[in-house]
């Protein structure tokens, strides 16, 4: 596992670098094949994206990255998840600890329940500069209150002594992402940070989010099932399906020239704002498959409209098709 | 399109929520969820209605089916006001109007049989009286829906998002309605799934000529399923009109500010789009703004904006705006150039970078 070839031919190093993962969670009827194989790389002033439907696999991924998931039920079954150059899984609990919001931070989906309603703002977005930054609670309460400012809250000083409640959804959204940027992280995850969000408010965040990493030369791992939002937020898109990256590319490549079966019923399949109205949407038939039992063929045969024989056998690997452009389909 | 018979015609309707009691003080005004709402629907027509949480979306849906009373306007449904009307006279009516929801696990009663479940309303309105009858012709609607009779015997749990959307639907399909309420139907569903049941729908329109009262925050799902469109904010109607006229040339800034935030699959568009995120955030319902309920967030507002209501009027042929901009003008090529010439690009970048 730790032999695979680096994905990018790029020059600078990655921040991140998750190779071969898997990863297991034990459940009722047997274990759960969550992830496989996962391998993917962000780099400096990158926003890459993780695509994919529920149960692809794609939050276990991100969180993963923090070691936020419960062990047991869920297990590393291989690889290693490599941010600058440390792998993450072989430190202890008190490493992790140090590494958390310091290193590399989470925006969650849900504010309210990430959020501690206990506590004033302020308190939450000064706690990791006092636990990794060795500031005093004034320092760090002035810090917080720059923070507002650059996540562009109204009268900072004064909503920092609020409490989450009463903010607004996208208020609370951005005080998550002053947290995450408390301490200058180089990496910071973010699962679905707009979904509960309003359109108009989920632009906001995203431009927000977007701007402040990329203009601090840090990197972005953006965690989405919103292909628009994929569009214009990601410089290069992971496309998941059944727990294993089935695409991976730039943007642009993937969405002009999409090269797995999965990747352009997905794009067929949505309705769009613009362009033509097709009657009928080309759906994809039937589900994506439950993760217990392991398949020898590919994941997406049974829905796929291109599906041979051999699909069903054998597994296609992962395959790069042009630069920087992978995909694992036999037919395509 | 005209020459169609009107279904369902609301006309100024308003729903008002008691205010909450607060420990200190008592500021317990109404809150003015819906506030002169008029639309119509016509037979086999899809109406969607747009906007962001809290603009009064399903408070409209259910105040027009009397699920929630009504402060004023009035309804009028197949032709007769029922906006008087009480629980007992709607009983009749409501075989005519159903209600499809966003979550189907929240509707459907967890200790029934989908047969059970598909045919309970024909045993409520007294439709289908012999068990075996009933069971025939929930075998009938799953395969309608196509879920497939052999699904009869299943529990909700059983199925998956998708498969128990279809269910409601079968359900509000079995007494034959006229009128579907769709409120948020595919929200939960992930995109594969949702083009299947939006799909559904349009089957289902062409064959039982059914009108869908269609409320939805998404917009790409309401421009490929609606005939026109009503954009809702803060209580209000702000515009309304065909499809076509609502999506390629939005008049309301706030339509505009809605259709620019939606992020397109395409980085190449995307990356070509003038875009700049909007200001601000929704205000609160309980206080709104003066005047028009969108000025403070809106990037043409004039002075007047922050006084005078915008009263809906037509423009043109078949659309209604409420906005100051317009209301001068019967022209509305004349009514797009007196408003901003940036707005105006960015629309029309939209439409014509399209491959």
């Amino acid at each position: 596992m730790s032999s695979l070839p680096p994905l990018h031919p790029s020059t600078s190093m990655p921040l991140l670098d998750v190779r071969g993962l898997s990863l297991r969670i034990a459940t009722d009827r047997g274990d759960l094949r969550a992830v496989q194989e996962v391998s993917f790389q962000v780099h400096p002033g990158q926003v890459v994206a993780i695509v994919g439907e529920s149960g692809a696999g794609k939050s276990v991924t991100a969180l993963s990255v923090l070691r936020l998931l419960p062990m047991p039920p869920v297990r590393v079954t291989g690889g290693g998840i490599f941010l600058n150059g440390r792998d993450l899984l072989k430190l202890s609990t008190a490493q992790m600890r140090d590494v958390r919001g310091n290193e590399v931070s989470m925006v969650f989906q849900e504010p309210m329940t990430a959020l501690n309603p206990a506590l004033r703002i302020w308190r939450q977005i000064a706690e990791p500069l006092v636990r990794h930054r060795g500031m005093n609670w004034t320092q760090a309460r002035k810090r917080a209150v720059e923070l507002l400012a650059e996540v562009q809250i109204p009268d900072p000083q004064d909503r920092a002594e609020a409490y989450p409640h009463q903010f607004s959804g996208g208020m609370r959204q951005r005080v998550m992402i002053a947290i995450a940027l408390a301490c200058e992280p180089k990496v910071i995850v973010a699962d679905e940070p707009t979904t509960a969000l309003d359109v108009t408010v989920q632009a906001q965040i995203l431009s927000l989010l977007t701007e402040l990493t990329r203009g601090r030369g840090g990197a972005l791992l953006l965690i989405t099932h919103d292909l628009g939002v994929v569009a214009r937020y990601a410089d290069f898109v992971n496309v998941m399906y059944a727990g294993r990256i089935v695409e991976a590319g730039p943007a642009r490549e993937i969405y002009r020239n999409p090269r797995h079966p999965y990747t352009r019923a997905l794009m067929h399949s949505i309705p769009r704002i613009t362009g033509p109205i097709n009657d009928r949407l080309d759906a994809i038939p039937g589900q994506p498959p439950t993760l217990v039992e392991d398949f020898a063929g590919c994941a997406f045969a049974p829905r796929c409209t291109m599906a041979t024989a051999r699909c069903h056998s054998d597994r296609p690997p992962l395959e790069t098709i042009a630069a920087l452009h992978q995909r694992a389909c036999w037919n395509l | 399109m005209t020459s169609t018979p009107t279904l369902l015609d609301v006309q100024n309707l308003s729903v008002h929520y008691a205010g909450t009691r607060k420990m200190f003080g008592s500021d317990n005004a109404p809150i003015k969820a819906v506030q002169g709402v008029s639309l119509t629907l016509r037979e086999g027509e899809t109406l969607g209605l747009v906007g962001e949480s809290g603009c009064g979306k399903t408070t409209t849906g259910q105040a027009i089916l009397r699920l929630l009373p009504n402060n004023g306007g009035s309804i009028n449904f197949m032709g007769e006001d029922i906006t008087r009307y009480d629980r007992a006279r709607m009983r009749p009516l409501r075989r005519k109007m159903q209600v499809v929801y966003q979550d189907p696990f929240g509707s459907l009663n967890p200790r029934m049989t989908a047969a059970e479940l598909v045919a309970e309303p024909l045993v409520v309105h007294r439709i289908v009286a012999s068990r075996a009858e009933r069971r025939e012709r929930a075998a009938e609607l799953l395969d309608t829906v196509g879920l497939g009779s052999r699904m009869l015997d299943r529990y909700p749990h059983e199925f998956s998002g998708g498969q128990r959307q279809r269910l409601a639907i079968a359900r509000a399909l079995s007494v034959r309605p006229q009128m579907l309420l769709c409120d948020e139907p595919v929200s939960a569903l992930d995109v594969s799934i949702q083009a299947q049941v939006l799909n559904l729908f349009l089957d289902l329109k062409e064959r039982y000529a059914l009108s869908y009262l269609f409320v939805s925050h998404d917009l790409a799902v309401v421009r490929h399923v609606s005939d026109r469109v009503a954009v809702m904010y803060l209580g209000r109607i702000v515009e309304t009109a065909s499809r076509d006229d609502l999506y390629r040339e939005p008049l309301h800034p706030y339509t505009r500010i809605l259709l620019s935030a939606v992020a397109v699959p395409d980085p190449d568009l995307e990356r070509s789009r003038p875009f700049a995120p909007p200001k601000g955030e929704v205000p609160s319902v309980v206080r709104p703004p003066s005047g028009c309920p969108f000025h403070p967030r809106c990037p043409q507002a004039i002075a007047r904006c922050a006084q005078e209501l915008p009263l809906p009027r037509a423009v043109g042929s078949g659309r209604i705006v409420a906005c100051h901009l317009y209301e001068d003008s019967v022209d509305v090529s004349a009514a797009i150039a007196a408003s901003s010439a940036d707005a105006r690009t960015a629309a029309h970048h939209l439409q014509t970078t399209q491959p």
